[in-house]
């Protein structure tokens, strides 16, 4: 522990205080003075009565079927999005990271889905998927293109998600890995292709590795993305074909804000909370052990 | 229950006259279908009557209940209370808000009409003239006239069962699930409601 460390320790803490302030108000207290206690009680709103329940709605949960389709389609959903948004991502921000004419336009273009509304972003691509590719179906003859329900059945209303939600994080995630790219030194670069390292050996044994800290916050924010989804499914297909494509946190709001079971809801919080918090922790346990230093 | 396999025979007759891409068509596209004369009927609500009325050129459509039985008179029209006023009980104003409502609905204010005073019993429709004239809108009036109404489903069930219940009843519009499972849903998450 350095000197400077000690002696002004204090006024560390001191500057770390307004953050912590604003953590423990709009996450801490609520979670654990709200959202916890709530789960444990028997509460509709509507009625207004309040009763303990125990472990019950917890019990409840393991038979509830319509929050298990919710759980899963949420599992289906992060597995697709975040390896296929970090995967594309990373692919656009190596080829823009050459020279090559126009790619700050390019990149721009990329970004653009980021800064969009995503029920904004949802309602286009319904637009296309409803209207837009039936009418080229139509006008190209291509009649297993016009078949195609898009909407109509689990798995390709799934897709249509996964697609859209891929299509607006990319952007975003080829900007830090464009960021992390950048940051690499050149002469490790250059001194891995004169000792031979080339084209993807030189990609997954130099630039991988070093790019590991950037694949450790892009993984953490599209995993933690991917579970809290609800504006794009919600805007595209209201979890349907008959609730096939509902995430967790829109059963959640279901429950709680159309069905009135706030207790229930509280509890099917706390599991998706728990669920994200176990999966990020392992996920930065494992990306931060194979980060090296330069 | 009365009417209930009626109620899937028409949803049978919707599916097999709505196209193989029907569970991706909103209501614009319901609209525009009949407009430019692609499609014959449109299954909607009241507040597509001025809608289809501006259409150009306007189709001379009328409007009947969804059938469900051979019984004319039990074959109602949903139709909607505009907007309905609620006191809580508990409240510390009762005296006032119904002070409110006195001068709302005084005659000769003509703010609001009172057309009941219990909560879950808003009549659907009174005798009603305006709107768009149409064929259509004829029929609606019709319908109001001699009381066949009956009230949208989320004033008629507990709340937030509208919700639940087209999300159940869309399995089987996509094929997923049979009139039997349906049923057996809706009374299942009906009951979760009203528990």
């Amino acid at each position: 522990m350095s000197i400077i460390y000690k002696k002004y320790r204090k006024f560390y803490y001191l500057l770390l205080l307004p953050a912590l302030l604003l953590y423990a108000c709009s996450l801490l207290i609520p979670l654990f003075g709200g959202t916890i206690p709530y789960s444990f009680l028997k509460w509709n709103l509507m009625s207004g009565k309040k009763s303990m329940a125990g472990i019950s709605n917890y019990i409840k949960l393991l038979s509830d079927e319509g929050f298990r389709t919710a759980f899963f389609f949420n599992l289906k959903l992060g597995v697709f999005t975040i390896v296929g948004s970090n995967l594309a991502g990373f692919i656009l921000a190596y080829f823009l990271n050459k020279n090559i004419r126009a790619k700050g336009v390019i990149r721009s273009l990329f970004f653009i889905p980021n800064i969009i509304s995503s029920v904004l972003v949802a309602f286009i691509w319904t637009f296309i998927f409803s209207q837009i590719l039936p009418n080229i179906a139509e006008l190209m003859h291509w009649d297993w293109l016009g078949s195609i329900s898009w909407f109509g059945s689990p798995g390709t209303a799934t897709f249509t998600i996964i697609l859209v939600s891929v299509w607006q994080q990319i952007g975003f995630l080829m900007m830090i890995y464009t960021a992390g790219l950048q940051t690499i030194p050149m002469d490790l670069i250059e001194a891995g292709k004169i000792d031979g390292c080339t084209g993807l050996r030189l990609i997954r044994d130099i630039q991988l590795p070093l790019l590991m800290p950037t694949i450790t916050i892009n993984l953490f924010v599209s995993i933690s993305g991917a579970f809290k989804a609800f504006d794009v499914p919600n805007a595209m297909t209201a979890g349907g074909p008959y609730g096939t494509t509902m995430p967790v946190a829109m059963d959640i709001y279901k429950e709680a804000f159309v069905k009135y079971n706030m207790g229930y809801g509280s509890a099917k919080s706390v599991i998706l909370f728990l669920t994200v918090a176990v999966v990020t922790l392992i996920q930065l346990n494992v990306t931060r052990k194979r980060e090296v230093e330069y | 229950m009365e009417g209930i396999d009626e109620v899937f025979q028409f949803a049978d007759i919707m599916k097999q006259y709505s196209g193989g891409n029907m569970m991706d068509q909103d209501s614009t596209s319901g609209f525009n279908a009949l407009a430019n004369g692609q499609a014959a009927m449109l299954v909607s609500g009241e507040f597509s009557l001025s809608t289809v009325a501006h259409a150009n050129p306007v189709p001379d459509i009328g409007c009947f209940a969804i059938p469900v039985s051979n019984d004319a008179a039990k074959n109602k029209l949903s139709v909607d209370v505009g907007t309905c006023y609620v006191i809580n009980s508990k409240t510390e104003h009762l005296d006032l808000c119904k002070r409110v409502l006195e001068y709302m609905s005084d005659p000769e204010q003509q703010w609001i009409q009172v057309l009941t005073a219990d909560l879950g019993d808003a009549p659907p429709a009174m005798p009603y003239s305006g709107g768009v004239p149409s064929s259509a809108m004829d029929d609606y009036t019709a319908y109001c006239d001699a009381g066949n109404t009956i009230p949208w489903v989320y004033q008629q069930y507990a709340n937030g069962f509208d919700v639940t219940s087209g999300d159940i009843f869309q399995g089987y519009m996509a094929g997923a699930k049979d009139q039997a499972t349906v049923i057996q849903e809706l009374n299942e998450s009906y009951l979760n409601f009203i528990e």
